[in-house]
């Protein structure tokens, strides 16, 4: 049986079990968060999403963690009755811990570990980025009751327009 | 050639923030941006850090040759590297090379001395292959990465390592010119040998005053020569027998042959005796005889390009090694084959002071490999098991028989161990070349 588990088991140092668990961890929590917003996602959903995360965690460069992001913000639309919920910013968290464990896995082999000075520079980093989401979060709210004037939605789409067209500029064989 | 190409977080993050900010926008729930703002500014972020140079990388040992158990560093000289924040190498993993850290992987910043100096230490005697690994680079935020490439790596010689070795005893049949053994012939040393009559030729200075006076004739002191040595290392490489663990763990036959011998080497050549050496089986190398510092680098980088083989012709009465008289022959052997104990044989029936050190090691070899099996366990593993047992013991028995035939032959076997490991067979043999005797030449 012992041989059968340490078969079965990854070859990964210990590091990387940490990363990959914050994988679907994070993944999980920006599911579940739905529920505090109203909507408990359902036990197949729950199985789903908890499928492709796990399959991001084994692979963190394959799409199956796409996939499961996708879902989540697909259940966020669809889901719950206050979406307005402040637990809105923990799947923001997850999603992020989520992002940033993957990134940092698939950088080496499974068995490679990473050193302090780079786990405590993404540590800083994902608190940087983290702080726009109370303010966007805060920002929602207060213009949640006024009334939109009919053109934000077309600069808002323009808006979008132009940040992909500079992302296709800038992307993705800088060199050649 | 490799490109920097965008990583899959950079791609996954600004799929992400894309998809987000057009469902936000086209289902009326800005709450969608709040979850995707962070993926939006790491993908930004990456964007924005975009590479611009081509960098090249290389791996550079710190040494050339080693000890076992000593440690050098492989740096990653980092050329154009201005775009690059993150390392990742992932190094190849020779036999018996401890790494740091251990699975030679890690991922690190490039400003982090540990991550661009790896440390690395050969276990076991040898030629290893160091500075062989796969390097990544990415640029801040994780947007591109550069590679893997792989580095080439450089050949190092793994020198054994000579466990401290001395003697005190004299060389059986000292026959060279200068050194530190006492000679049977008079000579210019400082042992004294006897007082003799004055002859024309005598050094004034030999004039002994006190007998002279005595019996009213010049009389001198007569002493006896020193000189050198020459000691012929002859290493069996037929056959590796048990399993290395490196040079703090347990040591195989092959292990206890090359650093007896290269204890014996740097003992001898310390001594200012001149060494040569023999390998049978594997590389077949031979050394000539010389001295000196020079002579004992040569000596240790023989030893440690020696592995195990067969020889294509092995005759069966033993080999000739060329001895000249005088030599002082040490065997260095597990005595496994019979071509190796003929040799002993043959050399010591010639009159040359020949030594054997048993280098099979104790213990380990027969209890892990061969331990005995449940009675009662008839499976085929188990019966193979036993039957393998059963041949280990009656070739372990065979071999004490020739040793104990070759000790009657006059060719004393000992067990490596160290310091004075051969001290009592020396003056033993030194006593017994003091005697006439008759040799089949």
């Amino acid at each position: 049986m012992t041989a059968l588990w340490t078969a079965l088991m990854p070859d990964w140092s210990r590091a990387q079990w940490w990363l990959r668990m914050m994988i679907v961890l994070g993944t999980m929590t920006a599911l579940v968060a739905t529920g505090p917003a109203g909507q408990w996602p359902s036990p197949v959903l729950v199985g789903v999403v908890a499928f492709f995360a796990v399959g991001g965690a084994v692979a963190p460069e394959s799409a199956a963690l796409v996939v499961a992001f996708v879902v989540v913000l697909a259940w966020w639309v669809l889901g719950p009755t206050d979406p307005e919920h402040p637990a809105v910013m923990l799947a923001a968290a997850g999603l992020l811990l989520a992002q940033v464990a993957a990134m940092l896995a698939a950088s080496g082999p499974g068995w490679s570990v990473s050193s302090r000075g780079l786990l405590r520079r993404w540590l800083l980093r994902s608190g940087v980025v983290y702080l726009p989401v109370p303010v966007v979060y805060a920002l929602v709210l207060a213009v949640r009751d006024v009334p939109e004037p009919p053109y934000v939605w077309v600069v808002a789409v323009a808006a979008v327009g132009v940040a992909l067209l500079a992302a296709g500029a800038l992307y993705p064989n800088p060199t050649r | 050639m490799t490109d920097w190409r965008a990583t899959a977080a950079l791609q996954r993050a600004l799929l992400l923030a894309g998809l987000g900010l057009v469902v936000a926008i086209a289902s009326r729930q800005p709450m969608l941006v709040v979850l995707v703002a962070p993926l939006a500014l790491l993908g930004v972020h990456g964007l924005l850090h975009r590479p611009r140079h081509e960098p090249t990388v290389r791996t550079e040992v710190g040494h050339q040759v080693l000890h076992e158990g000593q440690g050098t560093t492989s740096t990653l000289l980092l050329e154009h590297a201005e775009d690059v924040e993150q390392v990742t190498r992932a190094a190849s993993l020779p036999a018996y090379v401890a790494l740091r850290p251990t699975r030679g992987a890690l991922c690190g910043l490039v400003s982090e001395p540990e991550t661009v100096r790896m440390v690395l230490s050969p276990r076991r005697w040898g030629r290893v292959n160091l500075g062989e690994e796969q390097v990544a680079l990415t640029t801040p935020w994780g947007g591109f990465r550069w590679g893997p490439v792989a580095t080439i790596g450089r050949p190092l010689s793994v020198l054994p390592s000579y466990a401290a070795y001395d003697s005190r005893a004299e060389a059986p049949q000292p026959e060279g010119l200068v050194g530190g053994y006492r000679s049977r012939r008079p000579g210019t040393g400082t042992e004294f040998s006897g007082i003799r009559p004055f002859a024309p030729g005598d050094r004034l200075r030999r004039i002994s005053w006190r007998v002279s006076l005595r019996r009213q004739e010049l009389h001198v002191v007569e002493a006896r020569a020193e000189t050198d040595t020459g000691v012929l290392l002859v290493v069996d490489a037929l056959t590796d027998a048990g399993r290395s663990g490196g040079v703090d763990g347990r040591a195989s036959s092959l292990d206890l042959t090359v650093r007896a011998a290269a204890a014996l080497a740097e003992h001898h050549t310390r001594r200012g005796d001149r060494v040569a050496l023999r390998v049978v089986g594997g590389t077949g190398r031979a050394l000539g005889y010389s001295t000196g510092t020079r002579h004992l680098r040569r000596l240790l980088g023989a030893l440690a390009e020696i592995r195990p083989g067969p020889l294509p012709r092995l005759p069966r009465h033993g080999l000739d090694l060329g001895a000249a008289p005088g030599t002082e022959v040490v065997i260095l052997s597990p005595l496994l084959q019979p071509a190796m104990v003929n040799t002993a044989a043959s050399l010591a029936r010639r009159g040359l002071p020949v030594m054997v050190i048993d280098t099979l090691p104790v213990g380990p070899l027969a209890v892990e490999a061969f331990a005995p099996v449940d009675p009662s366990d008839r499976s085929a593993d188990a019966l193979r098991h036993e039957a393998m047992r059963v041949a280990w013991r009656m070739r372990r028995l065979e071999r004490d028989m020739l040793a104990e035939q070759l000790a009657h032959a006059g060719c004393p076997v000992v067990r490596w161990q160290g310091p004075g490991t051969l001290d009592e067979v020396l003056r033993r043999l030194a006593r017994r070349a003091a005697l006439p005797r008759a040799v089949r030449r």
